[in-house]
């Protein structure tokens, strides 16, 4: 008995996600809701999958994921470069405090159409829109963290008689790894939101491409089918990259 | 008579407050001498810049008036290499294994001989053979004190501050850590400058009581502690002199105590 609840404790929540695509489907098939707008999961999967059998999807994908690439390892970098900065010169932290506070508040995917106008409808201008997104939550965390630094490890480390390299190498890049890690796992998805948006508005090929184009062409399954690869792709790398590296981090993070 | 090791003349500390212009005073014209081997207990209500004093003296924090001498040398705002700090909170780094974390005072300092070695004597000279690999997260918070203690004793050091180290344990752990304490001073004897706001642990462990008054903290009062070595802390609090003692420096405490509370209450 316990077991059998145990098991459908696990089940569940992808027993609510049948249920929710039999619904899609049923409302489809019996006129309550009208496929042409709305399609429907069979259609949406054998879109899938002919785009998979022919490899038609291949090269969308590619592009998506190179902008991302790009973008998000440029940004991480450029934000962790930032937030060192910013934390051994607390001066010029000070001075551009201002700066950080609009650049983590306003919506960024307002600057799609800049991108847009100054790098082209290439690669270019999704990879600085990703990287832009990226290094300002790399930036917030890490800063944040770095700042939180427990303030008696500091002060033990130092009558141990740790000097600044040593505080650097002992105290504040570990304890800046576990937030680089955090940040990494944070921005992986507003990276995809950024490179798709930028797509959506301009862009010849990628997955946000083929969600416009669908949109265009009023081809529902088009948008969901591209929808399904997005969200595919970031929970990949989120399984199987970020999630092990957060937890092989975290088995000391218990304060 | 040999001069004292650690001089404290007339010193005062204050910080700038953050809101309005008004300086927080945390202490005030502190005159107070430690001599070498000697074990001194600061006792003093909840504010009354206790903490402020061994930063002091450590070197992490500079007086604003005053001086400080170790030895007849004067402490700037350099950290001191002679002193070692326990300070209240976990201060081991969580992502070292125990055995690295002893060994870290060593590397720090570039002390010569074999770190590992050292530090593994240490650890088993506390009870903690067996636990090297752990995180301090696997450990209890006893285990971690006595983590601290082998990284302390470890390098050697001259001067033994402690800021309330067991104040965070259990009633019984923290026995036990006193008793060890004391075991460990015995076999070493550093000089040592033990701040608490319990009495109770001040008399039993101390050769000498320094009583502090709240907000401003100042020198009020200081009493001999005439108790025979070794100690047993569980066993002394029953003793009559032991009484006799508590009874005649609560009488100096009780005053700042309620003062510091109707301060307290003022403010919250």
């Amino acid at each position: 008995m316990a077991r059998l609840r145990q098991v459908l404790g696990a089940a569940s929540p992808w027993l609510i996600l049948i249920m929710l695509l039999l619904a899609w489907q049923g409302a489809t098939d019996f006129g309550l809701a009208d496929p042409r707008y709305l399609s429907r999961p069979t259609t949406v999967a054998a879109l899938i999958w002919d785009w998979i059998r022919t490899g038609f999807i291949l090269r969308h994908v590619e592009v998506t994921v190179i902008e991302v690439v790009v973008g998000y390892t440029a940004g991480t970098l450029a934000g962790m470069a930032v937030a060192f900065g910013f934390f051994f010169f607390p001066r010029v932290a000070e001075l551009c405090d201002p700066m950080v506070v609009v650049l983590n508040a306003a919506p960024r995917a307002i600057l799609a159409p800049f991108a847009v106008l100054l790098f082209g409808i290439g690669l270019l201008s999704k990879m600085m829109l990703v990287l832009l997104a990226v290094f300002a939550i790399t930036l917030l965390n890490l800063y944040t963290g770095l700042k939180e630094v427990d303030r008696t490890i500091v002060d033990n480390a130092r009558v141990m008689g740790a000097n600044q390299r040593d505080l650097a190498r002992h105290v504040y890049i570990p304890a800046a790894l576990v937030w680089i890690v955090s940040a990494m796992r944070n921005s992986i998805g507003h990276a995809f939101t950024a490179a798709i948006v930028c797509e959506l508005l301009g862009a010849t090929e990628g997955l946000g491409w083929i969600v416009a184009a669908g949109q265009s062409a009023v081809k529902p399954d088009w948008i969901m089918a591209g929808l399904f690869f997005a969200a595919a792709i970031v929970v990949i790398v989120d399984f199987l990259v970020l999630a092990p590296l957060e937890r092989r981090g975290s088995h000391w993070r218990v304060f | 008579m040999t001069d004292p090791l650690i001089v404290l003349d007339h010193i005062a500390r204050r910080f700038p407050s953050q809101s309005g212009r008004a300086e927080f005073t945390a202490v005030q014209d502190i005159d107070l001498t430690v001599n070498e081997g000697e074990f001194v207990a600061v006792v003093g209500p909840s504010g009354c810049g206790k903490s402020t004093l061994l930063n002091l003296i450590s070197g992490l924090d500079t007086p604003t008036e005053g001086l400080i001498s170790i030895d007849g040398e004067r402490v700037r705002n350099t950290v001191r290499q002679d002193v070692g700090y326990l300070f209240q909170k976990d201060a081991l780094l969580p992502w070292k294994t125990v055995q690295a974390n002893v060994e870290l005072p060593l590397v720090f300092r570039r002390l010569p001989g074999d770190h590992a070695a050292l530090a593994r004597d240490w650890l088993s000279r506390v009870g903690l053979s067996g636990f090297e690999r752990n995180f301090p997260h696997q450990l209890s918070g006893g285990m971690r004190k006595r983590v601290a203690l082998a990284a302390t004793f470890v390098y050697g050091p001259r001067i033994l501050l402690m800021d309330e180290p067991f104040s965070a344990l259990d009633v019984q752990t923290r026995n036990l850590m006193e008793n060890e304490l004391l075991e460990l001073w015995r076999q070493n004897r550093k000089t040592v400058l033990f701040v608490t706001h319990d009495l109770e642990e001040a008399i039993a462990l101390a050769d000498r009581v320094v009583v502090l008054t709240s907000n401003p903290g100042r020198v009020k009062k200081e009493f001999q502690i005439d108790l025979g070595r070794p100690r047993n802390v569980n066993e002394i609090r029953f003793e009559e002199r032991f009484r006799a003692l508590h009874e005649e420096i609560w009488e100096a405490l009780r005053e700042e105590v309620a003062r510091s509370y109707a301060a307290q209450r003022a403010h919250g």
